[in-house]
């Protein structure tokens, strides 16, 4: 019970901390922002790139142009608030949550993303 | 054989093991058949003991043949695998930390997780119980080497990129 309690606290305080820098700092603008290992070591886009610039521009009400930055991360912000719904406030959600479709075709939509990214910008 | 009970403090009976079970003993209800030196508690009765520590306790119930599937699993079932009609709950997916690695940390780790996180389903969707706890587990610790590695790595350019940035600070003073 009081891990669960410092782990909720440990957890507001990152989300707390990691919304005020990325609404003060551009990401784009400033060097203290942690590179993409992918990208440093082979110089090619991880599914991942570009989702610090879009939290950057979403905090800013930018939505077009956080689409633009990793369309993937603004996609992946609402979907996660739902998984993260504890079954027993939804039950009725658990069978999305726990269809084998749903992990399967994220998959596919990542790696697609990964490799079209890459081929096509 | 026959026995005697005290239920709600009157002696009743002869009756049957099988009638006795079904009235709603207990582990402390008194029984008495003949042979017997006096009024024993029916936990301790060897015919009544049994029945009892087969979940034979809650009063006002009739006696309830157990799942025959629950004791002795079917052969050709490995342990842990699949009781016929006992059905575990599915162990947690751990897709939505899965997501957030994969997009946060940037690393090959997150792919992984979601890879296992998917196997949980699939495992879990076949009956394959024990199978869906292991890809359970394994989901939980790629998610969780990933968000480690990720914010190590992170620390340490943050704290490197602030170094140079003193350096520089102090140089060009």
């Amino acid at each position: 019970m009081l891990r669960r309690a410092a782990l909720i606290i440990l957890l507001v305080l990152t989300v707390g901390i990691a919304l005020t820098v990325y609404t003060l700092y551009d990401p784009a603008g400033h060097s203290f922002f942690p590179k993409c290992m992918f990208k440093a070591a082979t110089g090619l886009d991880c599914p991942g790139c570009g989702s610090q610039r879009a939290f950057h521009a979403l905090l800013h009400g930018e939505v077009r142009a956080a689409l633009g930055y990793n369309p993937l991360a603004v996609a992946a912000i609402p979907l996660i608030g739902v998984l993260l719904i504890p079954d027993r406030c939804m039950p009725r959600l658990q069978r999305f949550k726990r269809s084998p479709w749903l992990s399967g075709s994220i998959l596919v939509i990542v790696v697609a993303w990964w490799i079209l990214r890459n081929l096509l910008w | 054989m026959v026995y005697y009970v005290i239920l709600n403090g009157t002696q009743q009976g002869p009756f049957s093991v099988d009638q006795i079970c079904a009235m709603g003993i207990t582990a402390e209800t008194p029984v008495w058949c003949e042979g017997m030196a006096d009024w024993t508690p029916a936990g301790q009765v060897a015919d009544f003991a049994t029945r009892l520590n087969n979940g034979f306790q809650q009063p006002g119930q009739g006696w309830q043949q157990p799942n025959p599937g629950y004791q002795q699993p079917a052969p050709g079932f490995a342990p842990g695998q699949n009781f016929g009609g006992d059905v575990p709950p599915c162990p947690p997916n751990y897709l939505a930390w899965a997501i957030i690695v994969t997009i946060l940390c940037c690393l090959p780790f997150g792919i992984v997780a979601i890879v296992k996180s998917s196997s949980v389903n699939n495992a879990y969707a076949m009956g394959d119980y024990a199978r869906a706890y292991r890809e359970s587990q394994s989901a939980k610790n790629w998610c969780i080497w990933g968000a480690v590695t990720g914010v190590v790595i992170s620390v340490f350019y943050v704290g490197a990129m602030a170094c140079t940035g003193m350096f520089a600070a102090l140089g060009s003073m």
